[in-house]
């Protein structure tokens, strides 16, 4: 008989059949060659068994089951782009346009204190037409918005989700960077608070929907989560930044019809829509659509980016009040 | 309304099958996912990465996942997602130089001091003697004798016959008493005392 060759590893795991196994064993016994394939084999196949257990690392069960990538990802790369100044970049733009020629202009420190920033800019327009003319110019350029070009990835979208069912706030509370819940509360004040600070939020949510967390996130928290949850149990996240969508970015996304609202298709699977309001680009992620999820995004107020001076302007002031309630 | 209603995964999904909750998967599996991702891989990093883009991918075809073995499809992504990326290193290296083909399984790495002791260091001679297997051997005898798993289940994960399934284990078993010789003679004292290898591979 020939040698055994491959046979002797299946010998070993015992995957021969009966009569084979017993050749087999028959020609070990006659074979000195075959006999000592066969210790070998055993002994490798111990040593491959023996190996230690690993064990993963308690965070990544943790990414596991928030599916990980969301918070970090999110704030360093999806929404790339600077979106609403911090204080720090609007104290440089005081800086800039005080050496346009206006006089005492001292933005970078009343910019940064609540009281004397009123008082300034009046006695400024009050001085000179000059200094009109510099506040105007100011919020025109703090008025404008940067392209939002939404990414689109699976992980980011199922982290996003992952931390909207993790209810637990210990558990997803290193996980959030740079979080500070805004507004806590029932889902009619957080509507209101949400409105007031003309982000794009539906007046009424429809029956069965409500707010479970408004929170911050993104580099210098520019970026509005806000976590719903519909009738049917399903949660989604709806993420709001002050920008304009990126259409060409997104010239190969499908559109599609969602509750009377046309929004492009990012995913179906989880779901992730986005759509421009106004000055705003809001997202919407679910783990899949439904027909209350298509009846909360038709809710959402909204139109087209206007890029005109008024518009831009009331953003800039908007920009300039808003900046001293970020945390 | 929506235009997008044909895509709906449930209608797809038998009545009777009740899908587990996230949670109890990962519990029930990561272990299981990440020991194989460290076998394959042989690094913790890449192991951890493996492990969150296998469950990525269970996670998104969670809906159209029809009852059998959990395991099974378990084990399927994650080598075949090993696989696939080992291919690519692989054609990466060759068209950079295709000088030091020998090393382009995860070779080196564990001569880097931070990784012996990632999982303690009693067994690093064996994780660098599987680094130094062919992926797809690696993967095939991993899968035997780390996991347990039959020939015929080896051939289904990977995708191949059962015959290469058994001549891939044997080549990777003989692969590695040469070098698990080399390293570590003494552990291995079982063959040495029996006799001199004269076949191999």
């Amino acid at each position: 008989m020939s040698h055994l060759g491959s046979r002797i590893s299946a010998l070993v795991d015992g995957q021969l059949s009966v009569a084979d196994t017993e050749k087999a064993l028959a020609h070990v016994a006659v074979c000195p060659e075959c006999s000592a394939e066969l210790t070998a084999s055993r002994a490798a196949r111990r040593a491959l068994a023996s190996a230690d257990e690993v064990a993963p690392a308690p965070d990544l069960t943790a990414r596991l089951l928030s599916l990980g990538c969301g918070a970090e990802p999110l704030t360093s790369d999806l929404f790339a782009p600077p979106v609403r100044q911090s204080r720090d970049e609007l104290a440089s733009y005081g800086v800039a346009s005080g050496g346009l020629g206006a006089r005492g202009w001292r933005a970078g420190s009343s910019l940064r204190g609540d009281v004397g920033h009123r008082r300034s800019s009046v006695r400024i327009a009050a001085g000179s037409m000059a200094g009109l003319g510099a506040v105007a110019a100011m919020l025109f350029v703090l008025g404008e918005r940067p392209d939002v070009v939404p990414t689109v990835h699976p992980g980011v979208d199922l982290g996003l989700l992952g931390q909207a069912i993790t209810a637990d706030p210990s558990a997803s509370a290193d996980e959030i960077s740079s979080s500070t819940v805004p507004v806590a509360g029932s889902t009619r004040e957080t509507v209101a608070w949400l409105r007031q600070h003309a982000w794009s939020f539906p007046a009424e949510l429809p029956t069965g929907w409500s707010v479970t967390t408004v929170r911050w996130s993104g580099d210098d928290s520019r970026v509005l989560e806000v976590d719903v949850l519909g009738p049917d149990g399903a949660s989604l996240v709806v993420t709001e930044q002050q920008g304009r969508l990126d259409a060409t970015a997104l010239a190969g996304a499908p559109t599609a019809e969602v509750g009377g609202r046309e929004v492009y298709v990012l995913s179906f699977e989880p779901w992730h829509v986005v759509w421009q309001a106004d000055g705003t680009v809001v997202q919407v992620v679910g783990s899949q659509q439904t027909d209350s999820a298509a009846t909360l995004v038709g809710a959402f107020p909204g139109g087209a980016f206007d890029d005109g001076v008024p518009a831009r302007i009331t953003r800039g002031w908007a920009t300039v009040t808003g900046a001293l309630e970020r945390p | 309304m929506a235009r997008t209603e044909e895509t709906d995964p449930m209608s797809t999904q038998p009545a009777a099958w009740q899908a587990p909750s996230w949670e109890e998967i990962v519990r029930d599996h990561s272990a299981r996912v990440y020991r194989l991702a460290y076998r394959l891989t042989g690094n913790k990093h890449d192991a951890e990465d493996l492990t969150q883009e296998t469950f990525v991918r269970v996670f998104r075809s969670l809906h159209s996942y029809t009852p059998g073995t959990f395991e099974g499809w378990l084990h399927r992504i994650t080598t075949n997602l090993f696989l696939d990326q080992a291919r690519r290193k692989q054609r990466i290296r060759m068209d950079a130089m295709g000088e030091d083909a020998e090393r382009y399984a995860s070779g080196d790495q564990l001569s880097a001091p931070e990784r012996a002791f990632e999982h303690g260091n009693l067994d690093l001679d064996i994780q660098r003697a599987l680094d130094q297997l062919p992926p797809e051997y690696r993967a095939a005898v991993v899968l035997c004798d780390i996991e347990g798993l039959s020939y015929e289940e080896i051939a289904v994960t990977l995708g191949i016959k059962l015959g290469t399934v058994r001549s891939r284990i044997h080549r990777a078993r003989a692969r590695l008493r040469v070098s698990l010789e080399h390293r570590a003679p003494s552990s291995f004292a079982d063959s040495a005392d029996a006799s001199p290898l004269t076949v191999l591979g």
